[in-house]
């Protein structure tokens, strides 16, 4: 798997760009105030050399009155600073967290957007954490090199006018300490940023045989398995993996930030030599010596503090660009196209492959299915019934062949005008942590229908709402996470058809939507579902053979390819592969 | 290093780290020390070098006095120069240490709970806090910011003494004006905290609407078709913001307090300069030791201000992650086993008497007084609506749960008298929510059995009693193949297809009692009934339970359970219970409808 990312001036332009386009007013406000800081931070320290230099005057002129202006001066200034460094933090926090929500909705409509079929891939999955890691860091990066450039710049300017008033040669002194400290934080950052890269994918893995052992999805098995010993075991292994190459990559930036430290080290010790004997000397006073000597401790605490700052705003900068790969990752594209009913959906020579995988799933499928005809599909697991309606929906493209909507040819068509009138009931439907209208409504969350019509849908599905804890409201919440009431599986299935019934449409596909329901209920869900989709057309997959046997039409998949296809009377008497299985499945009935 | 259940505080923490790394974190604290003693330090210096070079610049000292200065100066910065280096890699190894050896243990502690805490959305959110976010790293952090904390200490303790000699008040007075400000900014982070970080409902909402909803995977299918996003999103925008808002108004309140109390601090050093001014008008102190002093006390100001609070209310922060530590120790675990004495027992009979039962924290009793017994080399069915109780029945068999009332009787002892593992031992089931683990094949079936984890013809030999060896074959590494999407190379499988590898896994150990719990949901008819075919086999010289509510399954059976509402309301073979007429009979015929030919 090889990412490119995009280079860090890139990242950094488009972070501060976005920041600026999305909330112009926080940026220039955030400026005003990291200016204003600077200069008082830049007076502080002025007025305490301003203080020095005037003590160690008076002190062989005895002058008073000056330095005690001085002081209070020196006072109101630092509180004036302590203020606006308040000001700042506050403003920071919000500028912050508001950039934050800004990110973050881009992101999930982003994941709106993209194709169904990227989710199949294990890549994106990858992206997408490490965007969210990055949206941190964008944010991070942007903020902090606004308020390090406007700091810095002002910061080492004063620094070096003051200095080479006094004495030019001070400056190479000043570059001489520099240079090797910003060159060890730039290996640094980089040498980390590809360790983040390689060990990226140990930690998913270790993350998940952590999940494994303790979460909840696998916690009761693994336990009574007695398995917990293999699975410690793997977990060990992969952080030791990680582990070790962490060592190596710590190990390399701390010897070669130790070499570079001895040079920055004598150049301190030079720039120190330098004074003492230009103070011995006397080409300085002593007042310029004290407060040079100061500004000197002043600068390499500040520089340290800059590289640093800039060091992690390299490091972060190739995180953040994590995000705009995400952002950035190819979209559907296509026309706009207004559908007002599905006459017929056809399907002409269909393959498909799933990316990254070469075995056809489908292998030249041609099928129509026209309006109000209700269709079965059957056959064995794997046979790729699952996919079929997928491409059905429009969910998935077809590697090859064409599908046709109304006659009209698809393949230049966005999604959004494909499924407008398409509903459904998935086999992995989502038990949402909603409230329970929310958990129906948001199948077409465009049309406001009113309680009744939410009502209606979920007797249809067979959902008792008037159930004690429920008691007929649709604003309560459901699932566990926030303290809802916890249905059960058959409850959550039922719940799922009244999502898939309340979008309007005339195309439904129910992929195994019974499943988890108790066979009394599965007939009478069927017989009422039956009754209001007389005029529409619908696709039931499904493994429960004789629950289609109405079905105007049955087809039976295998292997990717369409075997049989006719009634139930039609399939019975062809005695192929329909039939065997529906004999199958009837033996254990008769009795 | 032992994890025992009491209070965890910040310095229970750093204990652990040491006794977890002892030499490295040592080694990191006496360094760290040394380090904060040295800027103290170097202040004296540096004032007894000014005053030299000054001496030297009037005449009256010698340039020996000088040199001998900067040489104690220049060691002392070799020192802050390189200590740091070593710090990092020394805490790296804490890091690793970490990582290696106290998360394994709190991993393996975990799984040693009792199986409620899993279930009970307090504990378990507890759980995700401790193990995942904000996770075990923050130990780590805790231990970072502790030794941060006794840095900034030493080295405020180290401008103590510095200047102690010139009037030993000055300092105390300073930090006394700092103590109110102390005080605000722990309650300003603990407000914060509690109102609007993660553990909020707020946030845990727009988490909630983020990661799953809107951008969980599986939710991708329905995301796409039925196009909510710009919905949620908006919820979710709205959600953030509000929690935005709260914030900056907890913010704003304590900003303003804050401010106030940092002018007294600031006033406090002013009057503090004046005095020392004093001192130096009247010849008590020099000039190199009145610069050195009144930088001293700009730099305490700095350290009072900004970072004591700052470290306040990281601590307090951390403060909160330790009381989850606490609470997540405090959990009982289930007693294990201490020698292994009568691990060969086999199940011979299981009694359920008068059983009362509802999971812990809710209202609603799942089983009303059930009574039944069951036999060695029997097959059962358990058979209901959906929501009747039967699924909680193989809980309550394992001892994942206490029964309210009655008792379960395995071989005539109480269940409770079992070491758990034993139990688990005597058990063999296929989940109805079976596990879908990312790991290769062999071991997927394997793990059924421990002990035989890598006998190669017993793994195929279930493998193909299950039906899914063809399907094994098929892949591109054979049994090596990773299943699922974590590993790479990793090939997923479809969902009838995990089904019969979880069945696989149950078939791997002999003479247990086997529990199938809608063994078929996810299998086409074909499979379905060839299992069904295969039953005798699987089941041969075993006691089996089959859950389902497909009633066709009912035909393997020796005895039939029917639940209803919580209660066995029928029992017995089909023919019984067909001329019972009861609900059995009535689920019966609408399942047979659908296969009447008419």
């Amino acid at each position: 798997m090889k990412v490119k990312s995009l280079p860090f001036y890139k990242v950094i332009y488009r972070t501060i760009h976005y920041g600026y386009q999305k909330l112009p007013v926080h940026f220039w406000i955030y400026i005003i105030i990291c200016v204003t800081l600077v200069c008082f931070n830049f007076l502080s320290i002025k007025v305490l050399q301003e203080l020095v230099d005037a003590v160690s005057y008076v002190f062989l002129n005895n002058e008073w009155d000056e330095v005690n202006s001085l002081i209070i001066m020196a006072g109101i200034i630092f509180a004036l600073f302590r203020i606006v460094s308040g000001i700042k933090e506050y403003f920071n926090n919000t500028y912050f967290m508001t950039f934050m929500s800004k990110i973050l909705k881009d992101m999930n409509a982003k994941a709106g957007r993209l194709n169904l079929i990227e989710f199949e891939s294990l890549e994106l999955f990858d992206k997408i954490n490490m965007a969210i890691g990055g949206v941190n860091y964008a944010i991070r990066s942007s903020i902090d090199l606004i308020n390090g450039v406007i700091y810095y710049t002002v910061f080492f300017l004063c620094i070096a006018v003051y200095f080479y008033t006094i004495k030019p040669e001070l400056l190479v002194l000043g570059v001489l300490i520099f240079f090797p400290q910003l060159l060890s934080q730039y290996i640094k950052g980089s040498k980390m940023y590809k360790l983040q890269e390689k060990i990226v994918t140990y930690e998913r893995q270790s993350d998940y045989y952590r999940k494994c052992l303790v979460d909840k999805t696998y916690f009761k098995e693994t336990k009574t398995l007695n398995a917990s010993k293999y699975f410690l075991g793997c977990y060990q292994n992969k952080v030791n993996q990680v582990n070790s190459e962490r060592w190596n990559v710590i190990l390399k930036t701390s010897a070669i930030s130790g070499i570079l430290t001895i040079v920055t080290y004598l150049g301190y010790i030079l720039a120190f030599v330098l004074l003492t004997y230009y103070l011995l000397e006397g080409s300085i006073s002593i007042g310029h010596f004290a407060s040079i000597y100061y500004s000197l401790t002043k600068l390499m605490d500040t520089m340290k503090e800059m590289v640093e700052l800039f060091g992690t705003i390299y490091q972060n900068a190739s995180l953040a660009g994590k995000l705009y790969d995400f952002l950035e990752l190819p979209e559907e594209m296509g026309m706009e196209k207004k559908i007002d009913t599905v006459q017929s959906i056809k399907l002409e020579n269909v393959s498909f492959h799933y990316p990254y995988t070469e075995k056809n799933v489908l292998n030249n499928i041609s099928l129509e299915i026209k309006k109000g005809t209700h269709v079965a599909l059957v056959g064995l697991n794997g046979s790729g019934k699952t996919t079929l309606v997928k491409i059905l929906m429009g969910l998935f493209k077809p590697s090859q062949g064409k599908v046709y909507m109304n006659n009209e040819d698809v393949s230049e068509w966005n999604t959004n005008s494909y499924i407008r009138k398409i509903s459904a009931v998935f086999q992995n439907y989502g038990k949402y942590n909603l409230t329970l209208r929310e958990n129906i409504m948001l199948s077409d969350v465009n049309i406001n229908e009113d309680d009744n019509y939410i009502q209606s849908k979920m007797e249809v599905a067979g959902f008792d709402y008037c159930k004690e804890n429920i008691g007929g409201q649709l604003d309560v919440m459901l699932g566990r996470s926030f303290n809802g009431i916890d249905l059960s599986g058959g409850e959550w299935q039922r719940l799922a058809i009244a999502r898939g019934i309340y979008r309007k449409g005339d195309f439904i596909v129910l992929d195994e939507p019974t499943a988890a329901i108790d066979p009394i209920e599965e007939a009478n869900v069927y017989k009422r579902f039956e009754e209001i989709s007389k005029d529409k057309t619908v696709v039931v997959v499904t493994h429960r053979l004789g629950s289609v046997k109405t079905a105007d039409r049955i087809i039976v998949l295998k292997d990717g390819k369409i075997i049989e296809d006719g009634s139930h009377e039609e399939l019975l008497k062809l005695k192929g592969a329909y039939a065997s299985m529906y004999l199958a499945q009837a033996e254990w009935y008769k009795r | 290093m032992q994890l025992n259940k009491k209070k965890y505080g910040l310095i229970d923490v750093l204990t652990m780290c040491i006794k977890n790394n002892p030499l490295e974190c040592i080694l990191v604290l006496v360094l760290t020390i040394i380090g904060a003693v040295l800027p103290s330090t170097l202040i004296h210096l540096n004032s007894n070098f000014i005053d030299s070079a000054l001496n030297y610049a009037t005449g009256i000292g010698n340039y020996k006095d000088v040199g001998e200065n900067i040489v104690k100066i220049i060691a002392a910065l070799a020192y802050m120069h390189f200590y740091t280096i070593w710090v990092q890699v020394l805490n790296e190894r804490v890091y690793i240490g970490l990582k290696s050896k106290f998360n394994p243990m709190m991993i393996e502690k975990c799984i040693r709970l009792r199986y409620e805490y899993i279930e009970n959305t307090e504990t378990c959110n507890l759980l995700n806090r401790v193990l995942d976010f904000p996770g075990l790293g923050t130990v780590h952090n805790i231990y970072v910011h502790i030794c941060s904390g006794i840095s900034l200490i030493t080295y405020f303790v180290g401008l103590i003494f510095s200047v102690w000699d010139i009037s030993w008040y000055l300092v105390p007075v300073v930090f006394i004006s700092a103590v109110p400000l102390f005080f605000t900014t722990y309650f300003m982070s603990k407000d914060i905290y509690d109102n609007v970080r993660w553990n909020s409902e707020l946030a845990r909402k727009s988490n909630y609407l983020e990661f799953d909803v809107l951008r969980g995977r599986d939710k991708a299918a329905e995301r796409t078709l039925f196009g909510y996003t710009s919905y949620f999103n908006n919820k979710f925008e709205s959600y953030f913001l509000k929690a935005v808002k709260l914030e900056t108004k907890i913010r704003k309140k304590w900003l303003i307090i804050n401010k106030a109390l940092t002018l007294i601090v600031i006033t406090t050093c002013i009057y503090i300069a004046f005095i020392l001014l004093n001192y130096l008008k009247n010849d008590v102190i020099t000039l190199g030791v009145f610069i050195a002093v009144i930088s001293v006390v700009f730099q305490i100001e700095s350290v009072l201000t900004t970072q004591i609070p700052a470290l306040i209310s990281v601590l307090s922060e951390d403060c909160e992650y330790t009381k989850d530590l606490s609470q997540f120790m405090e959990l009982d675990q289930e007693e294990t086993k201490q020698e292994k004495g009568s691990a060969e027992e086999s199940v011979q009979t299981i009694e359920f008497k008068n059983v009362y039962f509802r999971y812990p924290g809710t209202e609603n009793m799942i089983l009303k007084g059930v009574s039944f017994k069951l036999e060695r080399g029997m097959h059962y069915a358990i058979v209901g609506r959906n929501g009747s109780g039967k699924s909680t029945l193989t809980k309550l068999l394992l001892g994942l749960y206490n029964v309210d009332q009655g008792e379960i009787l395995i071989n005539g002892r109480n269940i409770n008298e079992y070491p758990k593992e034993e139990i688990y031992s005597l058990f063999s089931i296929v989940y109805q929510d079976y596990a879908q683990y990312a790991i290769p094949a062999k071991d997927n079936i394997g793990i059924g059995n421990m002990n035989e984890l890598n006998d190669l013809d017993k793994i195929n030999h279930a493998a193909r009693l299950a039906g899914i060896n063809d399907v094994i074959e098929q892949l591109p590494m054979g049994l090596n193949t990773p299943l699922g999407k974590v590993l790479e190379d990793g090939v997923d499988i479809s969902g009838g297809q995990w089904q019969r590898v979880a069945l696989a896994r149950s078939l791997m150990r002999k003479n247990t009692v086997r529990i199938l719990d809608e063994p078929t949901s996810a299998l086409d008819p074909v499979e379905e009934s060839r299992l069904y075919k295969k039953y005798s086999e699987i089941s041969k010289d075993n006691t089996t339970i089959f859950i389902s509510h497909r009633l066709g399954s009912t035909k393997l059976a020796d005895k039939i359970f029917v639940f209803d509402g919580g209660k066995l309301i029928e029992q017995g073979n089909h023919n019984e219970l067909m001329n019972d007429g009861g609900l059995y009979k009535e689920m019966f015929n609408t399942q047979k409808e659908w296969y009447d030919e008419s």
